[in-house]
Parts: C-alpha cells; structure tokens; sequence
C-alpha cells in the first residue's frame, strides 16, 4: 500500500520572477517592466530579490567608480513608486549608510576643529568604502580651496571633469567649482542664476527641479520643489548622494504646507529601523513619528534650554562647553552665541571662535551684517552636505536680508524640524495633535521645565494666561517676549504692542532686535496704519535698520486694501522699500498712493513739497525724492504728460539734491546724464528715423556749375532767334494752349503739380530745335547729378534705405518669433519644432511648410518693395516711340519736352542763371515732394494691406492643418498676431523715413549715442569704450550712423553667430583729428583664419580706393563701400580701414576717418 | 450706452467697433490707446456702462515725442484693472485679447489662467476674458453676450 503522497507545497510565483519568465533574458526588457509594472508594496516586499538579480546591478549604488556612471536614465514615476524603490535600495545598503553617518560625524567634528587635513584623509575613506560621490567631491573640493586656495581646489574638480563625465555630471562638478570661484560674491549671484535656470528648463520642470536642488541654495528649493522629481534622478547616483537626497526630500516635504506626509512618514519610519541617523529621526519625528520623543529628548538639553529661558547665560555657556552632545548640534550652538552676547567673551577654541564672532554680528544686525553673513553664508552653504552645516545655512537663510516671508516660513518649517533640541518654537512645527502628545510625553519625562511651562502657557491662545506668565520665575526679557506673543495670539494688538515697547527699550541687545517687527505688526494689526508705516519707515531709513527683517510685505498687504484713502508721506514710502527690496508687486500701489499724496498735499512742484511736508526729516525727504519721485513711478500715475515730461520734471530733482548733497550723489549724476542723453537720444533718434532723404541741392549746384553755365550761356543766346517756324515750338505752343484750360479746370488734374503731369506726356515725332535741344541737355545734367551724384537722392536712396535696412527693418519684426525661413529649402524650423514638439512629426512638418510659404511672400514682397518700389525712374521719353520701359520706381524724373518746354516759359522773365537755378531746385524738389508722397501712399496703403493679407493667409493655413488643436499652437499663434502688429508699425515707421530733410536740428551729440541710436535700431548690443570727447555735429549725425549701422551689421551677418553671441566691443577714439572706430566682435570658428586674414589685405586695400559708386548700383557685397561712399563723398574725409581675425574666433574693424 | 475701448492694435481696434456697430444697438464707443490715456477717461467719465480693455499695451500714447509711448506692458490690462481697484472705480471691464498667453519662461501664463486670477482678484468688475482671433468668429457671440448682459 502506497504511502499517501504528502501534498507538495506549492511555491507562489512572484510578480518578478513573472517578469523574469516572459522576458527571455532581455536585460532591458526586464529592467524597464520590473520598474514599470511593479506596484511599490511588491518592490518593497522582493527587493531583496530584485536588487540582488544581475539585471538590477546598476542600482547597487555603493560602489561607482566613474560619474559616468551617474544620471544615465531616469523613471519619473508616481510619489509612491518612487519612494519604494529608493527606500529599497537604501535599505539594501543600510550596513554601509551606517558606516557612513559615522564617518560623516568625525569629518564634522574634525572640520569644526579646523582640522582639514583629517578630514579629507576621512573623506578619502569614505570614497574608498562607498565610491564616488558628489557628497564626496563637493566637501573635498571645498576643503581644499579652505586648506591651500581656489588653484588647488580647480585643480583637483578639473581632474574629476577631465575624466570620461557626461554633460550633466560635468555641469554638476562645474558649478561645484563656481562656488570657490565667486565665494565673495556667490549669495548675489545665485538670483541670477536661478532666474537663467528657470527661464532654460521651464519646459522640463522635473528636471529644473534637480538642478536647482543640485545647485542652488535652500530659498530656491526648500518647499517649492519636487521631492519626487529629485528622487526620480538620485536613484541613478551613488548611495550617498541618494541618502542625502532623501533626507533633503523629507525637510522639503515638511516646508511644504499641504504635504502628503504619511507616504513619507512610513517610508522614514521603516528606514529608522536599519539605518542609524539622528538627523533621520528628527524628520520622521516632524512628519509625525512621536514614538521618538522620549529617544530624541535628553535631560542635558532640557536643562541647557531651561539655564537659557531663565536667562542663567553663564549656565548655558559652561554646559555647552562641558557637553559633546551639544557641541554637534549647530542649534546648540546658536544658543551658546546668544548667550556669549550677554556673558561677554569667553575663550572658543578652534575655528568655532570665527563661527561665534559671525553669528555674533549676524545676531545684534550690527555694522559687520553683511559681511558676516556673506561669509557664513558661503562657507556654510558649501559645507551644508554635513548636517552641522546644512542647519547653519538653513538659520542663515532665514537671517538673509529680504527674505520673502512666505520662502522664510519654510525654512522656519525645515530649521525647527531639523533642531534636535527641543525648544518651544520647534513644538511650533508640529501638528496640534501631534503637539499635544509631544507635550503630555515632555510633562512626564520632565515635569518642573520652566521652559515647558512657558510654551505651554504662551501656546494657549484660548485662555488669557498672562497672570500665570508673569509670576514665571525667568528674565524680565523673556517675559516681556511671551508676554507680547501671547497677547497677540488672543488678538489683544494694543497690549501686545506695550510688550514689545518694553522689550525694545530694553537693555538687552537680542531683545531689542527682536521686537521691532512685534512692535510696527501689532500697531498695524492694532489698525494704527498710518503709525505702523512711520514706524517702517523710520526703522529703515533714519534708524538705518535695513539689516533687520522688517515686517514690509505683512505692512504692504495691509496697505494694500486702503491704498487710495491716506494722504501720508510714509505710504509711497513703504511701498517703495518693498519695491527696493522685493520686486514690483505693489507699483501700481507705490504708483497710485504717490500720487494722492502729491494731490492731497498739493505738492507737485517738488519745491512746494520741501516747504510743505511738516513732519518728515531730511532723510525721509531725500528718500521720497531719490527713490520715489522718480520716472519709473511717475509713468504710472496720471499727473504727467508723458516720458519727457517726466524725464524734464525729474531732472530739477536730481540736481537739488546732487546740489544739497542729499542722497547718492554718484547714482544721481548717472541719473542726469542718463535722462539727459535719453532726451537728446529721443531728439536724435526721431531726426534720424523721420527722415533719411537729405538732399544738399547746394552741392549739386556747386558741382554741375562748370559744365552747366556756359550750356545756359549757350541757351541764353539761343533764346535771341526765332523758333516759332520750328515744328516742335508750334506742336509745343499749340498743346500748351491746349491744354492749360484742362488743368487748371479738371478736379483730378487741378490737385497734382503741372510737372507731374507733363512729365508722361512726351511729343512725339517733333525733333527739338537747337534751343530745345540744349535746354533739354542742360536740365537732363542738372537731374542726373540730382538723382544719381555723389550726394543724389540715389545714394540716400540706397544707402539709407534699400540696400540692407529696410529689409532688415523689416524683418526684425518677425525674427524674434522665428517666422522667417532662410530660404524654402532651408532646414527645418527648429525653432518651432522644438516648441511643439510634443505634435506629430507630420503636423509639425506641415506647420513648417506653411511658415516656409508664407516667408517665401513675405521676401517676394519686400523684393518688390526694394527693386521695384523705390527706386528711381529716369525714362528718356524721346525714346519711347523705340522702347517700352517697364519700370516701377517711383522716384520718377522723367524728362518730356512739353515738360521741358513748360520749364522754359517759367524761365521767361529772367536770363539770370541765379533766377534759373530757382525754378530748376523748385521743379526738382516739387517732383521729389510728389514722389515721397507717392511712396509713402505705396507702403501705408499698399504694402501695409498686402501684408496684413499675408499674416491672415498664414493664421487661416495654420488653422486648417488637419488634426491640429488649436490649443496645440496657441504660441504660435500669438506670435503671429504680435509679429502682424509689429511689422505694421516697422512699416509705419519707415515710411516716416520717406521725408525730405535740409534742416539740421541738432548741433552736437555724443558718439555714444551715435551707437545707441545704432543698437537700438539693430536690437543688438554693445560694450563701449570712449576715449575722450567725442561729438558729432548734428548736420553730421546720420552720416556717423550710417558708418556704425554698417559696422555693426557687417558684425551680425558676417558672424555667423546669434546676435547674444556677438559680444560686440565698439572702441572709439580721436587722434591726431582722425577718428578710429574698432569693432570687435565674436564669430564661428573659423580655422583657417590665417590665409583668410591674407586675402582680407586686398580686399581691405580695394574698400579704401575703389569708386564706391559704381560698386554701390549693385546688391550684395558692398556695406564697405557704403562706408567709404559716406566718409569720402558725404564727411568729405579720407578712409582707411583694417579688416582682420584677431584668432579663429574673434573678428575685428578698425575703420579710419582723416582729416 | 456707452463703451470704451483701450486698444492699440488699430485693426483690432476697428474690427470690434464695426462688429458693435454692426448689433445695431445704441451704443456710443470713446476709443484710447494706452493705460494712461484709458485711465484718464475713466476717471472723468461717469456715464460709462462697459470698458473693452487689451492685455498688452503702451504707458501713454505713441507721440512723435515718444514713439515707444512711455515703454510696452505685457500685462498692461493687469495694471489697467489694479489701478481701478486701487482707485475705487467700478465699471465693468472685459479684456479682449489676441494672444493666448503672456510672459515667459515661469512667469508666463496663459490667457485663461490669467483670466481666473483677474476674476479672483477683482470680481466686483471684472467680467471676463476673450480670445480674439480675427480669422474667427468666435469672440463676436463672447463680446455680444457680454454687450447684452451689461446693456440689460
């Protein structure tokens, strides 16, 4: 009989071992489902499993030998996911972690010895146990820029970026090292970096996320950023770097006001049960774990708080000195500080001495602040992946002169949650419930703390306990302190404010910092405004308190609601210290509340305000005057007429002070110039953008007189015989009388000049009599030098219009929304292309025909515009029975003979050559007048609806692409529509240009603003140097901008480069009478830029000799002959320049004017 | 009834006033083209039932004088509207804009967006916002609904 079979167990598959069957040995395949199709209880529960399986080697984190080997992928999953897998991995290497938390402890301890040697040795050995790190990298690197100097510190990052790194990793040890680069400087200089940070990566938050976290101070990540999108990174790093990571994630969870602490919360307390980290159980207790109150409370600090609540400060001094404990807490140590301040000095040891004295100051906000901020600051930020540091930095960044309260409540959060001394204000963090537990556990644990005792009474916000506070035996200080905040917590402003009077009139330093901001929110609280701002006001301006964190955005928003009903002096005031320190939030109140008080006080003459404002001090009033009534305010109220007003009205100001030495007298004397030049600039500008047609008909008198006055002579002479058997004198006579009855009676006819309308009509069949035939040679002269001279129409024409600026000004208009295509052919719109990318590929490629269609019009148009439009017609119409012309130009000065016969009965009352060349310049410049007129008719009226026509063809074909959402493109769309308007106005504007200008209005300017005129008109920029100074006459000036215009776009175009990476450096000088202007600007590598410097020798010989005329009748190729047009034919001066690469990546013009 | 329009983009401009025009309704429109010039009107104008104000434009006028009219706002109908909060006027004010979002990198946002926070801000006035799109038809029945509501 067969022994019954003992049922055979049945092992249960697990979800991963499921992946591992199906997906035959595909490593890849097998990584990416475990991550994808696991549920974050499965990856907890098999980790083991998992991260022991070869496929998952990557993520044994403890061992990287390369940063290679960082960030190499990346799995954004959901909160939940991702914690499970970095808690797996964290807790697969907990043995190590400890390792590392007590070496970390020693480096600490070393480091605030001052002992730097050691702790790199202890570094070193961290590395050898756990691999590389950025944790690692970070501390040594700043170690040793501490122990020798910044060379050593590059020397030893430069190897690490030397080594086969990955553009990430290398931009990561980069920044590193821009710490040791700018320590001085590196608080300011992270705005700015945050800002360029925010502006690159706006598109990929997750990963503006890391980065910031990688880079940035605490205020620009603490409680605004994703833990998970960190995480989502770090878990490709090294197990330090992801340990830290994830005690960084917890403080930015609990900075976070609406956190989701229990995924958090159970994650650290699983964690706490392998890895053994003080500063771990001080999160998991913020977040909630209260099982740690009685592990994380000891006697010892109960006491230290208790010796400082009573205000024994030698008490607080020796324990601190006695205890260990208490030496690694930074916490400690500020209490130590704040003691020291009231003990008087006593001996540190180590570099702990420096720490004190910064703090110190930091503390009292005396004259060393900034300095010692920005020390601390700096070398604690470096040093902040040691927790000791990390808490320093964290109280130094609340410390931060403006802090935006709403960053700083954050950071409170963090520091608190962080402290591992149990004070009242670290209760503050916790939840009322949670408080409540802690506090009943504190109760039993150590039941006479007065400490406890007075969080307990000042925290009850439902019961006045002022009676029991006050019999506390502790200092008078601390009372009144307790006092002011329990008062305000039952609402009791007018009390509170009392409280915080006497604290501040206290003799205690701390104490008296610490109360004037209790002291301006509870009278502003109390509804005392207008005292509350005074208040605001005095601290910051008179009591020069501006190290303090006042109370300004809290003052603001209060202000804020009743902006437009007070009539103090100190309300544009408040709203201009927030806007010095903060930002422009609160303009338009500034704005507004600037204005009542000018209306209310009837103070708009700045005068009449010096005579009339009773109350405020000279320091005030110099603040009103220098940053309040200034242009940027007075542009948004409406008691001036526009910017030159203001920019009038401002400068008075300025000077009154400058002359009462009042405020920053080197700011101010910027300010005047600056405006002064704005308001020539906006003079010279306006002469030269109005109009670019300069006409000197005296030089072409001067210059055809030669040949001129003996052919007049000769037709003076002739007019002594008899034509009128003549057959073209009787054709002539006979349709003159003809038609002068039509002309003057006929409406259409009646309102254009006779010229106009003779000049189409031509004789035919009428051979000229000699006297004709002369008069007609002489005039075809005078009009040939008048179109096409040296100093003819043609040449402004050309130079100043069509060859290269106003296709350029033109284009600018849509440049900047990338709608311009280089050529149909040309490659994909990346810029586009990059913006909608998340489209089909086939939607995006169409949306790039039709930006490819529509800048294929938009070049037709302009063609038509330069080649046909404005140019100059000249028809020989003793020709047409032979030719048909088939120009467009609208300058036209066709010759007729009844034309020039109708020239000639004008000239009949006189043979004076004097009287001739009057009706000559009159009929020249009438033609011209009727001729500007007609262009400007044809961009206003023609172009202007043809490309209104284009703009709406590309919305509508943008519109119909098939399965496109609208919503998709809406970017474009917008730049569509912006670009539509600005080009309308870019028309308008130059069509202003189409003016006939004799008169010089300005005298002189600077050549400086010969260049701004030039950057402005080209949106370029450039860094200026000015020998001396240098002026430009005014009948000068557009000649001068000419030249730079040409310069500079020579440099955009021949750069190869975008414009924000030219770097232009215009240098400008005067020797000898000789202006040289040198412009050196950045260009695309060009490798053979030796033989090309050979070549630009003779090119450069040709621009300064070849006739530039010539040249200039054809496109392309010809800016520096423009430039040797101008300076030889127009300034009348000789020209030398000198083209060269200084290297393969630097371009640079030297261009000579001589006398 | 009387409407102000605070418009520079003259197209823009005359394409709601003919689409008014064109209700046939008695309606009289004052156009500005700038936050100051439109500010002005207000402040001595009490018989105003509607204000058709744009996102982003100009301080004051484009003169001659200042072709740049005081300088370009992105979110000039943002400040138009904070300066009649601050000033304690209360007409009711809708934005017609053609652009569906305003500032960049992080502080941009779209029109929507902004439109929510517009009417959190200032829900005493502030009726709205519309897209204008002058390829479309769309704002037309917006702007009607609008016209009909405050004419009611």
């Amino acid at each position: 009989m067969s022994k019954p079979r003992a049922k055979k167990e049945v092992k249960k598959t697990t979800p991963f071992q499921k992946i591992l069957r199906s997906s035959e040995n595909n490593s890849r395949l097998i990584f990416t489902r475990t991550l994808n199709e696991l549920t974050a209880v499965d990856v907890r529960r098999y980790s083991k499993n998992i991260l022991s399986n070869v496929n998952f080697k990557g993520f044994d984190l403890t061992n990287r030998t390369s940063f290679s080997l960082f960030y190499q992928s990346r799995h954004i999953k959901n909160t939940e996911d991702t914690l499970s897998w970095v808690e797996a991995i964290i807790l697969h290497s907990y043995k190590k972690i400890n390792e590392f938390i007590e070496l970390e402890n020693k480096i600490t301890k070393v480091v605030l010895c001052g002992n730097y040697t050691h702790a790199i040795e202890l570094i070193d050995e961290v590395e050898s146990l756990l691999g590389k790190s950025f944790w690692a990298i970070q501390l040594k690197s700043y170690l040793l820029y501490k122990m020798q100097s910044a060379e050593e510190s590059k020397k030893f990052l430069s190897t690490e970026v030397g080594k086969v790194n990955t553009g990430l990793t290398n931009f990561i040890l980069n920044q590193i090292g821009s710490r040791v680069d700018q320590d001085d400087i590196y608080f300011t200089s992270t705005k700015d970096f945050n800002r360029k940070l925010e502006e690159a990566f706006s598109s990929d938050l997750d990963f503006l996320y890391f980065l910031k976290y990688k880079t940035l101070p605490s205020e620009y990540t603490l409680g605004s950023i994703s833990s998970t999108s960190i995480l989502s990174y770090e878990i490709y790093s090294s197990i330090i770097d992801l340990y830290k990571a994830y005690l960084f994630c917890l403080t930015n969870e609990i900075s976070h006001n609406d956190l989701d602490k229990a995924l958090w919360l159970d994650s650290s307390k699983r964690i706490i049960k392998s890895v053994s980290d003080p500063s771990l159980k001080s999160l998991s207790f913020a977040l909630g774990d209260i099982d740690l109150t009685s592990e994380l409370c000891r006697k010892e600090q109960i006491e230290f708080i208790d010796y400082y609540t009573k205000g024994d400060y030698e008490q607080v001094v020796g324990s601190y000195q006695k205890s260990i404990h208490l030496q690694s807490s930074f916490n400690a140590f500020e209490i130590f500080t704040k003691s020291l301040i009231r003990t008087g000095p006593v001996k540190v040891d180590g570099v702990i001495e420096e720490y004190v004295i910064e703090l110190k100051s930091i503390l009292l906000k005396d004259s060393s602040f900034i300095n010692c901020h920005s020390n601390s600051f700096n070398n604690s930020f470096s040093l902040s992946s040691l927790n000791w540091f990390f808490n320093y930095h964290l109280f130094l960044s609340m410390n931060a002169l403006n802090i935006k309260s709403s960053i700083n409540q954050k950071l409170k959060k963090a520091y608190f949650a962080k402290s591992d001394l149990f004070t009242a204000f670290k209760c503050e963090v916790l939840t009322k419930d949670d408080k409540r537990k802690v506090l009943s556990v504190f109760d039993t644990l150590c039941p006479s703390s007065e400490s406890l005792e007075l969080f307990k009474l000042y925290s009850d916000s439902s019961n006045d306990n002022s009676s029991l506070l006050k019999a506390l035996s502790i200092s008078e200080e601390r009372k009144y302190k307790y006092l002011a905040l329990h008062y305000s917590g039952l609402k009791e402003f007018n009390l509170s404010y009392q409280y915080y009077k006497k604290l501040h009139e206290s003799k205690d330093e701390i104490s008296k910092v610490e109360a004037v901001s209790g002291l301006i929110i509870t009278a502003a609280e109390a509804g005392h405004f207008e005292q509350a701002a005074k208040l605001l006001c005095e601290s910051y301006i008179n009591k020069n308190l501006t190290h303090h964190n006042l109370p300004i955005e809290i003052m603001c928003e209060k202000l804020h609601e009743r902006t437009g009903h007070y009539s103090s002096i100190y309300i544009p005031i408040c709203f201009a210290i927030y806007t010095e320190i903060y930002g422009d939030l609160y303009l338009v109140d500034l704005s507004v509340s600037f204005e009542f008080f000018l209306i209310k006080n009837d103070a708009l003459d700045f005068t009449s305000l010096l005579e009339k404002t009773n109350s405020p001090n000279k320091e005030l009033v110099t603040f009103f005057l220098e940053k309040v009534y200034t242009p940027n305010i007075m542009k948004d109220t409406l008691l001036f007429k526009g910017r030159v007003d203001r920019e009038n009205k401002r400068i008075p100001i300025c000077q009154y002070l400058i002359e009462n030495n009042l405020g920053d007298k080197d700011k101010l004397l910027e300010e005047v110039k600056s405006i002064s030049k704005s308001l020539v600039l906006t003079n010279a500008t306006s002469h030269i953008e109005n109009t670019k047609i300069h006409l000197d008909i005296e030089y072409v008198k001067r210059h055809v007189e030669n040949e001129c006055k003996p052919l007049f002579d000769k037709y003076t002479r002739l007019l002594g015989n008899d034509y009128s058997k003549s057959e073209d004198e009787i054709e002539l006579i006979i349709f003159r009388d003809r038609t002068k009855h039509g002309f003057e009676t006929q409406e259409n006819l009646a309102n254009a000049h006779i010229y106009q309308i003779l000049q189409s009509i031509h004789l035919t069949n009428c051979p000229p009599n000699e006297k004709n035939k002369v008069f007609m040679d002489l005039i075809k002269k005078i009009r040939d030098e008048f179109t096409g001279g040296v100093k003819g129409l043609g040449g402004n024409i050309s130079t100043r219009i069509t060859h290269g600026i106003i296709d350029t000004h033109y284009r600018k208009a849509l440049l900047d929304d990338a709608l311009l295509k280089k050529s149909s052919n040309s490659e994909f719109n990346y810029f586009w292309t990059e913006k909608l990318s998340p489209l089909e590929r086939e939607v995006t490629q169409k949306i790039d025909e039709v930006i490819g269609g529509f800048s294929s019009s938009f070049k037709d148009l302009i063609d038509k515009v330069i080649n046909d439009w404005l140019q100059i017609t000249q028809i020989d119409l003793d020709f047409s029975t032979i030719r048909t012309s088939k120009e467009k130009g609208v300058f036209n000065y066709s010759i007729s003979n009844t034309l020039a016969y109708e020239l000639q009965i004008a000239l009949a009352v006189s043979t004076d050559y004097e009287y001739f060349w009057k009706v000559i310049k009159d009929w020249l410049l009438i033609t011209t007048d009727s001729n500007l007129l007609e262009a400007q008719d044809l961009l206003e009226n023609t172009l202007i609806p043809e490309f209104k026509t284009l703009f709406d063809d590309l919305q509508n074909n943008l519109i119909q692409i098939k399965r496109l959402d609208l919503s998709d493109i809406t970017e474009l769309i917008n730049a569509v529509a912006s670009s539509r308007q600005k080009l309308i106005n870019r028309v308008k504007e130059s069509s202003k240009w189409l003016c006939r200008n004799e008169v010089d209005l300005i005298e002189s300017v600077e050549i400086d603003i010969v260049i701004e005129i030039v950057k402005r008109s080209l949106s370029c920029d450039s860094e200026n140097t000015i020998h001396g100074d240098i002026e430009v006459l005014g009948a000068q000036l557009s000649y001068f901008v000419d030249i730079m215009y040409l310069l500079f776009a020579n440099a955009i175009k021949h750069s190869k480069l975008d414009k924000d990476l030219l770097s232009i450096q215009t240098e400008v000088k005067l020797t000898d009478g000789s202006i040289e202007i040198i412009v050196t600007n950045k260009c695309r590598a060009c490798k053979i830029y030796k033989s090309k410097n050979e070549k630009l020798i003779k090119y450069q010989d040709i621009y300064s000799t070849e006739k530039s005329l010539t040249r200039l009748k054809t496109k392309g190729h010809t800016g520096f002959y423009k430039i040797q047009k101008v300076i030889k034919e127009d300034l009348l001066k000789n020209y030398t320049c000198e083209i060269k690469y200084l290297n393969q990546n630097t371009f640079q013009v030297r261009t000579l004017i001589k006398p | 009834m009387n409407i102000l329009i605070v418009e520079d983009d003259p197209d823009k401009k005359n394409s709601i006033v003919k689409f008014i025009e064109s209700l046939k309704l008695d309606i009289s429109v004052t156009e500005k083209e700038s936050i100051n010039s439109g500010l002005r009107e207000i402040l001595f104008r009490s018989d105003l039932s509607l204000i058709i104000l744009d996102m982003s434009m100009s301080i004051d006028d484009v003169t001659s004088e200042d072709p740049e009219g005081g300088g370009h706002e992105s979110f000039a109908g943002k400040k138009f509207l904070e300066h009649m909060y601050l000033r304690g006027i209360k007409i009711p004010v809708i934005v017609v804009s053609q652009f569906g979002s305003f500032g960049k990198g992080m502080n941009k946002i779209s029109l929507p967006l902004l439109d929510q926070e517009l009417l959190d801000k200032h829900p005493d006035f502030y009726l709205g916002a519309i897209y204008y799109n002058s390829a479309m038809d769309e704002w037309k029945s917006e702007l009607k609904e609008i016209i009909m509501k405050v004419g009611s």
